[in-house]
């Protein structure tokens, strides 16, 4: 059975995925609590924006594809105490014999690239990325704007903008 | 102009300082030829810049187009900022290619005609005249007039106000500090941002100004100076002025600069004499579509290639060796304060009921400490917000940090979670702060070549950067002030970012004056190369933003090579 995505320029097979889902997830939850108390639209969170495959194809943007490497790493990351396991967590992971590289015997490099992933995370979900909708995956000249982004819903930023009349009158 | 020449003098580069030596040397009547790594947007020699090759160069006024200009800077963060993918990353024209590597850190450079003054939010202070006199080998009022003339052709003026200054204003003036005024700072203070965008169009106002069809000159509080401004009726009149849309547009008019884009030098050639001597004759240089490599030969050659590329050129070029050549690198290592405050504190302070961080030019305010560094308001788009503010911290997650009671900030570190969503709700409602410290020249920080891994254009640059005791102790100082200033304003909570010391943005002193080059920026040990970048710099300036005083040098440089070469 053919697991891979229809896509158009980016491959994803839902195994890659997995590890990143958990890593989006960890960083934008679902957020039941926040839609009680603040309205639905609190309720999602990177995971209904897609933000794993944000992730894959930036890591797959680059002159050497690095997503798949990166969700071994990632795999034995949640393997055991995931991403907020702290330092001595994730530095003892580089150790292991079947870690791929450049994680291997490079703890700096685990963490980095967490670090990395943890900052693209949000910025692929509360830029525009996601409201590329079925051209998300297209190459980036490709893709057009299909609508806005559930999280500028949930921060109140209403998108690009050809002006405010917010001008001050400020006496110092 | 000697027919063995393809011009008078090659600049290497068409950023902040790059495109300010091309108009310099234009206007006095010498060919230059531009060789710019990255792509041109807003150019119709090149309709479709990261889709196709396009031309080879340009050195028409008339080429220039406001139309394509807005057509590829898009306002949208991903499509523009995305430091692997966007438009305005450190990498080739074509975007289905990767960005060029680099190791050490994440260092936060554009490619392309504008260079890093495509994403820079157009602040122009000068340095503080304390870190200059009887510290740099010239001295400040040597910079003076050139000061004066770089901030008439940006033009430089005060940023003006909207709702996020006048509460870093009213915070400010709470804490006891006084307002500064005039260009040369010595006490501490704030003062709106000195900067390169012009003002805001006069009929803004006016409720029956036409946003949607403005094609008339001045910023319109838009806030995407970060995404690549493209206001203004053509592309030389574009609010924010990046050197693609000032320098530039005035070296073309001049009739005697030419720009290649899409051509990236990797190596600068050399000639020796009997005496020993060596000279610059021309560079080798890459074309980023075909891989094609080509040599162009001038008297005189200029490296303003930025603050890693310059010296990491020096390197691969096999130039002369010296102990200062990528060395003494200084960053302002950054860190940010951010302030969360509640609707009715703001209606009781203001009569407002948010800030809204995406509105207004973004980053219109700053506090001013010489001997400390900077404290400056920073609004700016949500994804860029979230991962700079919330996502950047050497303390790792503010959820397993205990809180430090004695802190004057309420949390310390990313922040991630239900606490992220709950942050970012109150985005409208946030004003964050971006510390810049006055961090200490050490030979032990700065660029160095990998001993193995290579791109195509050479040996990949390693940047090396460890802060002192003392810069830690200034960077802690400036927090304090930064989260006092948030909290006289009425934030409910504070938030320190306490950035890693591994993002650069300010790359400055890596090929200091005085070391590398003698005081004229012409490189010691190399005649007829000089220096024309944020690395020339002696140092940090006390913690101003660097780009204005790279393109008073600049100007200044021009000036020496015409004495020296062209006279």
């Amino acid at each position: 059975m053919d697991h891979s995505e229809s896509v158009q320029d980016y491959v994803i097979t839902e195994d890659e995925r997995l590890p990143f889902q958990y890593l989006v997830n960890d960083i934008i939850p679902r957020s039941p609590e926040l839609a009680y108390l603040y309205g639905i639209i609190q309720y999602y969170g990177a995971l209904d924006s897609q933000i794993d495959e944000y992730l894959i194809i930036n890591l797959d943007s680059q002159d050497v594809p690095l997503a798949k490497v990166t969700a071994e790493m990632l795999n034995y990351v949640y393997s055991g105490a995931g991403i907020f396991g702290g330092t001595e967590f994730l530095t003892s992971l580089a150790a292991i014999d079947s870690m791929p590289a450049p994680f291997k015997d490079n703890p700096a490099m685990i963490i980095s690239s967490i670090n990395s992933l943890v900052s693209s995370t949000m910025m692929g979900y509360y830029s525009e990325w996601s409201g590329y909708g079925s051209t998300r995956l297209a190459q980036p000249n490709d893709r057009v704007l299909e609508y806005a982004p559930i999280s500028w819903s949930q921060i109140g930023y209403p998108g690009p903008s050809l002006g405010y009349r917010a001008l001050r009158q400020y006496e110092f | 102009m000697n027919r063995q020449y393809d011009a008078d003098v090659i600049v290497i580069g068409a950023g902040g300082g790059g495109a300010v030596v091309a108009k310099e040397l234009g206007e006095k009547g010498i060919k230059v030829l531009v060789l710019e790594a990255g792509p041109w947007y807003g150019n119709s020699n090149w309709p479709e810049p990261n889709a196709s090759k396009g031309g080879v160069s340009s050195s028409s006024y008339n080429d220039l187009s406001i139309d394509l200009l807005k057509h590829s800077f898009t306002d949208l963060e991903d499509d523009m900022n995305n430091l692997i993918t966007g438009k305005l990353r450190w990498g080739p024209a074509n975007r289905e290619r990767g960005p060029w590597p680099r190791m050490g850190g994440l260092a936060w450079q554009n490619s392309g005609v504008g260079g890093s003054t495509l994403h820079y939010f157009g602040n122009c202070p000068r340095a503080y005249p304390s870190q200059v006199y009887n510290v740099w080998p010239i001295s400040y009022q040597e910079l003076v007039p050139y000061y004066e003339k770089v901030e008439m052709t940006l033009p430089v003026y005060p940023a003006p106000t909207t709702d996020k200054e006048e509460l870093f204003y009213y915070g400010a003036k709470k804490v006891g500090w006084q307002y500064l005024e005039g260009k040369e700072i010595n006490n501490p203070g704030y003062r709106p941002q000195p900067n390169a965008i012009l003002r805001p169009n006069p009929l803004l106002m006016d409720p029956d100004f036409d946003l949607q069809n403005n094609r008339s000159v001045g910023c319109t509080l838009r806030g995407h100076c970060i995404n690549g401004c493209n206001t203004g009726p053509a592309v030389e009149a574009v609010a924010k002025r990046s050197t693609m849309a000032s320098y530039i547009p005035g070296a073309l008019r001049t009739g005697n600069v030419e720009v290649r884009p899409n051509t990236f030098v990797i190596k600068v050639l050399t000639e020796g004499n009997s005496t020993g001597e060596i000279h610059a004759v021309g560079v080798q240089a890459r074309d980023t579509w075909t891989g094609e490599v080509n040599e162009f030969r001038a008297q005189v050659i200029v490296m303003s290639a930025g603050g890693v590329e310059t010296p990491r050129l020096w390197l691969n070029s096999g130039l002369p060796e010296n102990p200062w050549v990528g060395k003494g690198m200084v960053t302002h290592w950054f860190d940010g304060v951010t302030g969360i405050f509640d609707e009715n504190d703001l209606m009781n302070t203001l009569g407002i009921s948010s800030i809204k961080p995406f509105v207004g030019q973004n980053a219109a305010a700053r506090f001013d400490y010489p001997g400390l560094g900077i404290v400056m308001t920073v609004g700016i788009t949500p994804g860029l917000f979230s991962s700079l503010i919330y996502a950047s911290s050497s303390k790792g997650y503010s959820f397993i940090n205990q809180r430090d009671l004695q802190a004057p900030w309420d949390v310390e570190g990313e922040i991630v979670g239900e606490q992220l969503k709950e942050s970012m709700r109150d985005y409208t409602r946030t004003l964050s702060l971006t510390v810049f410290t006055d961090d200490t020249v050490s030979q032990e920080n700065g660029v160095t070549l990998h001993p193995e891994l290579k791109d195509e254009n050479g040996y990949i640059p390693v940047i090396n950067y460890t802060a002192s005791e003392q810069d830690i102790i200034k960077r802690d100082k400036l927090a304090v002030i930064a989260a006092d200033i948030l909290r006289a304003a009425g934030a409910k909570t504070v938030i320190r970012s306490n950035w890693p010391p591994g993002i650069f943005i300010h790359i400055m002193s890596t090929m200091r004056m005085g070391y590398v080059t003698d005081t004229n920026c012409e490189a010691q040990q190399v005649k007829r190369l000089f220096i024309a970048d944020n690395s020339v710099l002696f140092n940090g300036l006390g913690g101003p933003n660097p780009t204005l005083t790279t393109q008073a040098l600049a100007t200044r440089t021009a000036e020496k090579i015409a004495q020296l070469y062209f006279s």
